[in-house]
């Protein structure tokens, strides 16, 4: 009863404040805005994995229409790397391969994370492991936005607001002169402000909440399942966070110039200083070298392995006598014999040598995700990039499971080609895929 | 209504309020005169409960104010020297407010009518309270007082400030108050208004009551001179 008397007042008072239309008015327009980039960047990132596979499935149809074409005598086969029934062809050259993807997890559109940065696809072959990003940002707006998303605003922006709302609740009273009539009133004074800002920390949560929803709907985000329910109670944990600092910062009795100051500061503190600091930290106790040092760690194995590129396919026929057949065999197979040992080789002395650069990522990953726990900003980035999927965690495995599918893919088509055995239209339904 | 015991509080070694002892009873206007720091204030905000005293007791309708803060409030209307309101919402909003916290739910008929008996100009009523005069404001005060049906009224310093005009138009609201059964205590520095409108006055000095006389018993010049005595003794 009084509870809904302190609300409608405070609505009626609240309603009539300018800071309170500037958030009601601009806090939704930019999730709004925020929500639409995200939907964008999914949808764009949806139609070139839609396309990609498209162009897949096409290209090993034609092949197999070809090969039964050339089984049945139809056509001929001009030259070795046109034959469809060759393992190279299939596996190695032109549109070849086949394209791994991290597909958009359903709350993608919220948080951008690491995706400027890494990949979310790439082509594997039987030598390469390549990963692509899309040429450009088609959408105009994201040309001139870069990376903003729901996960900037509600991390960054929404506590300003917050600040906006509710730095002066109490303070207020005692500049205006309220204080002392609220307090000779039959209500514990500590009552009614507590419900004053209870009242104004619901009524910002709920312009976020309301505003994501709407928004969600209108961009095709599905929020009414478990993953919405999940993203509001962090909403809220993460409004409570940050109005229980106003409501702090209200209870010392300083002015409201003290309060919004102190607010800011400790904006700056959360926001910047302490992901600064965190930075400096992991970066000092787990220094990871330079990618300048990596290219050139790169170049290095792959001279070597070109320098001793004879006596390397030597030793391995020497070493594997059952996979190369000797003899008169076609000037490709001698060639792709060669190619393939190579780059093996470099592969392996590759994966060696990242291992110094990847235990040390390792370690401040790790370092990292504990100190986060300083900053309830930064846990909530890492949170919502991880439920979008575009956590550097998950982007990172793309390689991984780039090189899983390549082992496969080699070792279906690798043995075949060693033998020089050619395939049959029929076998083409066998070639592996990621999706399968 | 009002009883006033033994009451005594310091700050730090500044002793605002001692012994003091008074009765406001039904019908009454209790006019406490005193210079700045004489322990006027004081005194209210022991009546509200604002300040806890050291020694004695301050009672509201026979409930010790220490020991039930907020029932003795439902009883009262407090208003202070500089009477702030919530300047954005209107005469009738802020009147719904504060009645509001003392449980009676008023209609904006309701709340339009109280203000209007408490003088307050109609057309006023629906205009924000930031457009108002602190007389305005103190109708708004007094409204609620007639709303809530209050049996005591704590004013401090409620005419400081106002134009004579003003200051005489809100004497006949406290009489008028007087006359529905009231008990008032009104702190001031206006010796004229508290001869005109107060039953009884209390001559308070460095936090003790030197002197309670009815007001009927002096002429406006006996209470200078008594007045002036005290503070120069």
């Amino acid at each position: 009863m009084m509870m809904t008397h302190i609300f409608s007042f405070e609505w009626l008072h609240i309603r009539k404040s300018g800071a309170f239309w500037g958030t009601a008015i601009v806090l939704p327009l930019l999730i709004g805005f925020s929500l639409y980039l995200g939907s964008e960047r999914t949808a764009q990132q949806e139609e070139t994995i839609t396309q990609l596979r498209i162009a897949e499935t096409s290209f090993y149809e034609e092949m197999r229409s070809q090969l039964e074409a050339i089984e049945s005598g139809d056509a001929e086969v001009n030259a070795w790397f046109q034959n469809p029934a060759n393992p190279l062809v299939l596996g190695q050259f032109g549109e070849a391969g086949r394209h791994i993807f991290l597909e958009p997890k359903p709350l993608a559109p919220l948080a951008a994370g690491q995706l400027d940065i890494l990949p979310y696809y790439g082509r594997v072959t039987l030598t390469n492991l390549q990963p692509l990003r899309d040429n450009a940002l088609e959408n105009p707006f994201m040309q001139v936005s870069g990376s903003f998303d729901f996960a900037f605003v509600l991390v960054w922006i929404v506590p300003l607001f917050i600040i906006v709302m509710g730095y002066n609740v109490i303070s207020s009273e005692r500049e205006r002169g309220t204080y002392s009539l609220l307090q000779s009133q039959p209500v514990s004074i500590r009552s009614i402000l507590v419900q004053k800002m209870i009242f104004r920390f619901l009524l910002i949560l709920g312009i976020i909440i309301l505003s994501l929803l709407v928004w969600s709907a209108l961009f095709s985000i599905e929020l009414f399942n478990i993953h919405g329910l999940q993203l509001i109670g962090v909403i809220s944990l993460y409004a409570a966070f940050w109005f229980t600092l106003c409501a702090l910062f209200n209870l010392f009795q300083t002015s409201s110039a003290v309060n919004a100051v102190g607010l800011t500061g400790l904006w700056v503190i959360f926001l910047l200083i302490i992901p600064s600091i965190i930075s400096l930290i992991v970066t000092s106790l787990h220094p990871v070298p330079s990618r300048a040092l990596w290219i050139t760690e790169q170049r290095t194995i792959q001279q070597a392995v070109e320098a001793d590129g004879a006596e390397l396919f030597d030793l391995w026929v020497v070493d594997h006598p059952e996979e190369f057949v000797e003899g008169d065999t076609p000037q490709f197979y001698n060639t792709w014999m060669r190619r393939f040992v190579w780059a093996q080789t470099i592969a392996e002395r590759e994966r060696e040598a990242e291992r110094q650069f990847e235990e040390p990522r390792e370690r401040q990953a790790q370092l990292a995700s504990r100190l986060r726990v300083l900053s309830p900003p930064m846990t909530l980035q890492a949170w919502l990039e991880r439920k979008a999927g575009t956590d550097t965690a998950r982007l990172r495995s793309l390689e991984n499971e780039m090189r899983a599918f390549q082992q496969e893919w080699q070792e279906f088509f690798l043995p075949r080609f060693q033998r020089l055995e050619f395939f049959t239209s029929d076998e083409l339904t066998e070639i592996p895929s990621p999706d399968l | 209504m009002i009883e006033v015991k033994n009451l005594t509080k310091s700050f730090g070694n500044t002793v605002a309020v001692k012994n003091m002892t008074f009765n406001v009873d039904k019908g009454e206007i209790y006019c406490l005169l005193g210079a700045n720091g004489a322990g006027k204030t004081t005194t209210i905000n022991l009546l509200l409960n604002l300040v806890q005293p050291e020694n004695g007791n301050a009672k509201i309708g026979g409930m010790n104010t220490d020991d039930y803060p907020l029932k003795t409030k439902q009883k009262l209307t407090y208003i202070p020297e500089n009477l702030s309101l919530y300047p954005s919402l209107s005469g009738v909003e802020n009147l719904r407010f504060f009645s509001g916290l003392s449980g009676i739910k008023l209609s904006n008929n309701d709340a339009a009518s109280y203000l209007k008996e408490a003088g307050l100009q109609l057309d006023a009523a629906d205009k924000r309270v930031g457009v108002y005069s602190k007389g305005m404001r103190q109708k708004v005060a007094i409204a609620l007082a007639l709303a809530r049906k209050s049996k005591v009224l704590l004013l401090d310093e409620p005419t400081s400030g106002l134009d004579p005009a003003a200051s005489s138009d809100f004497a006949m609201l406290l009489t008028d108050m007087k006359e529905r059964g009231a008990a008032i205590l009104m702190a001031t520095h206006d010796l004229f208004r508290a001869k005109e409108t107060g039953t009884k006055i209390g001559i308070m000095n460095k936090g003790t009551l030197v002197e309670e006389l009815a007001a009927t018993d002096v002429t406006h010049s006996d209470l200078e001179k008594i007045y002036l005595n005290h503070m120069r003794a």
